[in-house]
């Protein structure tokens, strides 16, 4: 072959080669375009924090890291639970949740499993989520029976510290740094009273709480806020279930946590006449003894329960029963009965 | 007849024109390949959409089996269906488990083996009438009966509004 021939057919075989890479090279840059645009959008949207909330608060057992967008949660006493951030909102009014005043950056989002109590057959009341905002602080104050420490264990916070109450007059020098909202937590009466806020600065959101046990599964909370240096009680309310009274401690507020115990009740009081007219339904069929009067009383308990109009003092009456309904579960399984749930 | 000097000079305009075309017809099979790609993505995420539904519908404590007596992913305890499907047609209901279920109808199927009847219950019905655009899925799972302590075959028919 000439070298004239064979000049012609190498340029071809280039143009070949420089057309793939070309191609290529186009292919590429768009799937890389349309894949970085996905995944800005899903951290920078309140409405997929609220779909994850919503879809994640009727379901027990989850945790996931998340990006949140700064936002403001606004819930005032009668209304409903709403995420406001610079160009839009988002509502989780129908959301058994929980979440500080303010939400921004990485945050941990977990949803635990509500019980009646703890046993062999529990009963199911649904489920729970809280947000764990890593830009509050939660400062809890040790006590002789490790009450305390058992509350912060559940905390998932990057920004969780476990201090004496001696240190309590010095409580800024134990504040995280960086802390946009601190949320102060005792289990004991009176220790609040010795708190100087002197040294912290009026633009962190700080607010304490007293979680007093009263009855088996509950107790009563006592909420305080910033007044000049000092703590000032602002209110009182009841938590009916350890996992409300971690509720208290992620919301730091009364207003933000009746919110959330709002929707739980909401929920609650559904799944209450659920399992009320499936026991009722079931002790008038052709079940036997003592089947029959196990579900006819459980079915009774819930529905007194559910007569109750107050969000609280349902949830009260329900966790209150909650030692007897879970006998009651116990002996017709024991009985080989259907179970309450 | 041109000279080869000629043929020359018309040489990178040729290149330029070939390279033009093969970038065009590689442009054209690049958008036919995304078109169909990101629909067949679209039926997996409605497929993976309709499953994830079907699940979280089965472990509500509102209608799943009681803890002790659970079979496989999706058990639904019949007295508890029964119960919630009366509670799910009142407003305030429906309400609240729009923002679970969403623009979605419902409906639990299970077949009696014994008498080989098929029976048919409407769980959640929030599908608005205007709807056209409809995904459909059936999950197979079992349905407890509390009263005889039996388990029938069963399935939950969901239909989802999509867009």
């Amino acid at each position: 072959m000439k070298r004239g021939q064979t000049e012609p057919s190498f340029q071809w075989l280039f143009v070949l080669i420089a057309g793939g890479v070309l191609f290529l090279l186009f292919g590429v840059l768009i799937k890389s375009c349309a894949q970085s645009g996905s995944s800005t959008a899903e951290g920078l949207e309140l409405s997929v924090v609220q779909q994850k909330i919503s879809s994640d608060a009727w379901q027990g057992e989850s945790l996931a890291e998340v990006m949140l967008p700064s936002a403001e949660v606004v819930c005032p006493e009668q209304g409903s639970m709403t995420f406001i951030g610079l160009t839009q909102q988002a509502s989780v009014d129908d959301a058994p949740v929980f979440v500080s005043s303010g939400i921004g950056g990485s945050a941990t989002m977990k949803s635990v499993p509500l019980f009646l109590q703890e046993n062999d057959v529990p009963i199911p009341f649904g489920s729970i989520v809280y947000v764990f905002d890593h830009q509050t602080a939660y400062l809890f104050i040790q006590d002789r029976e490790n009450k305390v420490a058992e509350i912060a264990s559940s905390v998932l916070s990057p920004r969780k510290k476990i201090i004496d109450a001696s240190r309590l007059p010095y409580l800024s020098t134990e504040i995280p740094e960086g802390s946009l909202r601190v949320v102060v937590v005792a289990v004991q009466d009176g220790l609040l009273g010795n708190v100087d806020l002197t040294g912290v600065s009026e633009d962190v959101d700080i607010s304490a709480l007293v979680l007093l046990p009263t009855f088996v599964n509950g107790g009563s909370i006592r909420f305080f806020s910033r007044s000049g240096n000092a703590f000032r009680e602002s209110s009182r309310g009841q938590y009916a279930s350890g996992e409300m009274a971690l509720g208290a401690v992620v919301s730091g507020k009364s207003t933000l946590y009746s919110c959330g115990e709002r929707a739980i009740a909401k929920r609650a009081r559904l799944l209450s006449n659920v399992y009320s007219s499936r026991s009722e339904n079931l002790s008038r069929s052709s079940l036997e003894s003592p089947c029959v009067e196990y579900l006819h009383e459980a079915s009774t308990i819930l529905a007194q329960a559910s007569e109750k109009n107050d969000d609280a003092e349902f949830l009260n009456a329900l966790f209150s029963s909650a030692q007897r309904l879970t006998a009651l579960q116990g002996a017709l399984r024991a009985a080989s009965c259907p179970v309450i749930a | 007849m041109k000279s080869r000097g000629q043929l020359q000079t018309l040489e990178p305009i040729l290149i330029v024109m070939v390279l033009a075309i093969i970038a065009s017809i590689g442009l054209v099979w690049f958008m036919r390949v995304s078109e169909s790609q990101a629909s067949f993505d679209d039926r997996i995420f409605d497929t993976a959409k309709d499953l994830a539904m079907a699940k979280r519908i089965a472990s509500l404590p509102e209608i799943s089996c009681p803890k002790d007596i659970s079979a496989g992913t999706y058990c639904v305890d019949l007295a508890k269906a029964d119960a919630f499907s009366e509670l799910a047609s009142d407003r305030d209901a429906l309400l609240l488990y729009y923002s679970l279920l969403g623009e979605t109808q419902i409906h639990l199927s299970w077949i009696d083996l014994s008498s080989g009847e098929l029976h048919n219950l409407s769980l959640y019905d929030f599908l608005p009438p205007e709807s056209t655009d409809i995904s459909g899925s059936v999950t197979y799972g079992s349905v407890y009966d509390p009263l005889t302590g039996e388990r029938h075959f069963g399935m939950i028919t969901l239909r989802r509004a999509v867009g």
